[in-house]
């Protein structure tokens, strides 16, 4: 007989299911932990990767690291790369949409040597956070490192130039020769054929830019030859090198107030020029001499008995008249010179200056005052126009020539000389004396003329003034050679100072001492391995030196 | 007992590996009053209201073998031996001129005596003199003595830079040394070149005041 089966019903889930389970909740956890300890992700614009490796190059501030490069992939265009990184989770708030990036890598330029480090540890991404509030998560990579960091405190002014020298971005703003600021952007406006420069300069010294200052290429040499005479400048060897811009306040000018960041100035090309051109307020007057205007040259100045009141702005002046240049005109074989009066250099408060001026012209034009050309320089041939009163001189008055005032002119100096001497010749060359004694009454006559022309040529002011102007011009010549000589004394004393004395020799010298005491103490060991060759593998030893003697 | 013989053996070896090194020897100039007392310490010292004059001493040129720091013999006439294990304890020129400006300030009353570069005649706006002294001779000799020849030359610096030479003159001196060896013929080289400065001083003394 055997027993009934006895089954019981199993139960409907396994136990083991729960492992499973228990895996699918940790993975889900970690999946969510991950999730939540993510920080942000953002787009990296830049050229190319050159150097940038995903999972390795990461992205710091101030060498800390906030994030890692996590992908790199070529934008659809092809022309440029999208890298992806992962920022940090505590750093989002860095992300500004003004925030800069660059690439650190080994960089040798005039400033030195840079990011020599990340040749060992490959190239890093550095991030200079910025102040905006919003955020974003995509940025273009700088090409070159950023000048200015968004912390440092300063103002920014535009600087435009149209004959200076290119300078390059990171070159230095002097103040005395103190670097205050730098070249911070420099663009090239081919529609205005100008250079535009943005500076910065670093707080505080930006209350030194004020409405009167003015800035110039300080090239470290300047060398000027005009009607003035030679004028060398030297500044320090390192500005010789790298150049850069000075600003400053010419010496009878009062600052002003200090102007507003963005400010745009001009940027003169020497000091001496910066000087000239900050005579804003001007009036445009035409002159035509009849003579040749050889040695007249643009930026030669405009002299009333020896005080410069303006320059010469256009030689000849390129006006056109009814149409046709003024220089070649039908009816007129004068040629055009157009200068500037400018009243600044009458007097401080231009305004005053301008209407003193235009007041009493007319007066001064029926007293005798004209416009000549002097000889400024005897060495380059360089002349200057000159206003100075000749009571004698024919009625005039201002005309108007097309869009301009025609102020009265002259001829003087050598070039009246030259003609009053030239028709002097004619009339000689006239005369026949060759002829019949029939004409002896006619040839006393013209001898007569002659003597008459003679004697004007004679109480002519410009031959009695002869003698001054040459003496005008050799004094002109020593103190240009004075000049020189100084410039070149001071250029000595610079050169000098690099030389003796200077830290860089100093620092040469205690080298160079290092390195004869280190040959010193390795001579004798040389001088052994030459005779002993073996002498350091079996411990040989240089001979024992004789003793020196006394006599007893 | 083996084991105890090996040890010994081991010893022994090891022993014969090690050198017996022949230890080097460094020796300086010594000026005769240099360093003694107070009395002749102020004597070394001058300040600007003083001093009459200036006197820039020049970086002593010492030829060739003798500037080496090994010390330097005379074997020939024409053959000298540098030692393998005497050396000055700094460049000869340099031993040369540290006691040259202490000699010449000691002996040349109102005059500031300074070395090398120290000198630039544009900033001062001044005139100095200058020495310059060229060593040619500066080794043991060979009659049992030291000797040091050589020429000096003084000049006058106007406030230009411009140099003007008031004499040039040869000398030499030999000192015959007290006792064997190395430390000996230092104190002679010593004494020797404190003779050849103490004649230049009373030189340079009557050429400055007459300048």
């Amino acid at each position: 007989m055997t027993k009934p089966a006895y089954i019981q019903a199993a139960a409907r889930i396994s136990p083991i299911w729960l492992i499973p389970l228990l895996a699918l909740f940790v993975g889900a956890w970690m999946l969510l932990e991950y999730q939540l300890d993510k920080g942000q992700t953002i787009y990296i614009k830049m050229a190319h990767a050159d150097g940038i490796i995903a999972g390795k190059t990461e992205i710091k501030v101030r060498s800390v690291k906030i994030g890692t490069v996590d992908a790199i992939r070529l934008a659809n265009s092809r022309d440029h790369v999208i890298v992806r990184a992962q920022i940090d989770k505590h750093y989002d708030s860095l992300l500004s949409e003004d925030a800069k990036m660059w690439v650190v890598k080994p960089r040798i330029d005039e400033t030195g040597v840079t990011g020599f480090s990340t040749l060992l540890s490959g190239v890093y991404i550095e991030f200079a956070p910025g102040e905006s509030d919003k955020l974003v998560n995509r940025f273009d990579l700088l090409e070159e490192p950023a000048l200015i960091g968004n912390d440092v405190k300063g103002a920014r002014y535009k600087l435009s130039s149209r004959n200076a020298e290119v300078l390059d971005v990171g070159t230095g703003v002097y103040f005395k020769g103190y670097l205050i600021g730098q070249i911070e952007t420099a663009q090239f406006d081919w529609d205005q054929q100008l250079m535009r420069y943005g500076v910065f300069i670093n707080a505080p010294y930006e209350n030194l830019v004020t409405l009167n200052t003015i800035f110039w290429v300080q090239s470290g040499l300047e060398v000027n030859l005009d009607a003035d005479g030679i004028s060398i400048k030297t500044g320090s060897l390192s500005k010789l090198l790298k150049g850069g811009i000075s600003l400053g306040i010419p010496e009878d000018n009062s600052p002003g107030p200090v102007v507003k960041e963005g400010h745009t100035f001009s940027l003169s090309e020497s000091y001496s020029a910066a000087l000239e051109q900050r005579f804003y307020d001007f009036d445009h007057y035409l002159i035509q001499f009849e003579q040749s205007i050889r040695g007249l040259r643009e930026g030669a100045p405009v002299e009333y008995r020896g005080m410069r009141i303006g320059t010469v702005e256009q030689v000849p002046a390129e006006v056109l008249i009814d149409g046709a240049p003024a220089h070649f005109g039908d009816t007129s074989s004068a040629v055009p010179v157009l200068v500037r009066i400018e009243y600044g250099r009458l007097y401080r408060d231009t305004q005053q200056a301008r209407e003193y001026w235009q007041s009493r012209v007319d007066g001064w034009l029926a007293e005798g005052l004209r416009a000549s050309l002097k000889p400024g320089n005897l060495l380059t041939g360089a002349v200057y126009v000159d206003l100075d009163m000749y009571p004698d001189a024919e009625p005039a008055v201002l005309t108007q020539r097309g869009e301009y005032t025609v102020f009265p002119s002259t001829s003087s100096g050598i070039s009246a000389l030259a003609n009053q001497l030239n028709d002097v010749l004619n009339k000689v060359k006239n005369l026949k004396v060759e002829q019949s004694l029939s004409q002896f009454e006619q040839t006393m006559a013209n001898y007569e003329a002659l003597a008459a022309d003679m004697r004007t040529f004679i109480n002519e002011p410009a031959t009695r003034a002869l003698p001054g102007d040459i003496s005008k011009d050799m004094a002109d010549i020593s103190q240009s050679m004075r000049q020189f000589e100084q410039s070149m004394e001071q250029f000595e004393i610079t050169m000098a100072s690099f030389q003796t004395g200077s830290g860089m020799y100093q620092e040469l010298q205690s080298t160079l001492q290092q390195v004869q005491r280190l040959m010193d103490e390795l001579q004798p060991l040389s001088r052994g391995l030459n005779e002993q060759p073996n002498m350091l593998i079996f411990d040989k030893e240089l001979p024992v030196d004789p003793t020196p003697r006394s006599k007893d | 007992m083996s084991r105890l013989l090996s040890l010994l053996a081991a010893c022994a070896l090891l022993g014969a590996c090690s050198s017996s090194s022949t230890s080097l020897h460094h020796y300086q100039l010594q000026g005769a009053n240099q360093n003694k007392d107070a009395n002749q310490q102020a004597l070394f010292s001058r300040d600007h209201l003083q001093s009459e004059h200036l006197l820039r001493l020049s970086p002593i040129a010492v030829r060739g073998t003798l500037n080496n720091r090994a010390m330097v013999l005379k074997r020939s006439e024409h053959q000298v031996y540098s030692a393998n294990y005497h050396f000055w304890a700094d460049a000869p020129a340099h031993l040369l001129v540290t006691m040259a400006q202490s000699q010449l300030m000691q002996q040349l009353d109102k005059v500031m005596v300074v070395k090398g570069a120290d000198v630039y005649a544009e900033q001062l706006q001044a005139s100095f003199f200058q020495l310059d002294v060229n060593i040619e001779q500066f080794n043991g000799g060979l009659n049992n003595d030291a000797e040091i020849a050589g020429t000096w030359r003084l000049s006058k610096v106007d406030a230009k830079g411009k140099l003007h030479v008031l004499k040039i003159a040869r000398f030499y001196h030999s000192q015959a040394l007290a006792k064997d060896g190395y430390e000996a013929l230092a104190k002679a080289l010593s004494q020797a070149w404190q003779q050849a400065l103490t004649e230049m001083s009373t030189d340079i003394n009557a050429l400055i005041s007459n300048a």
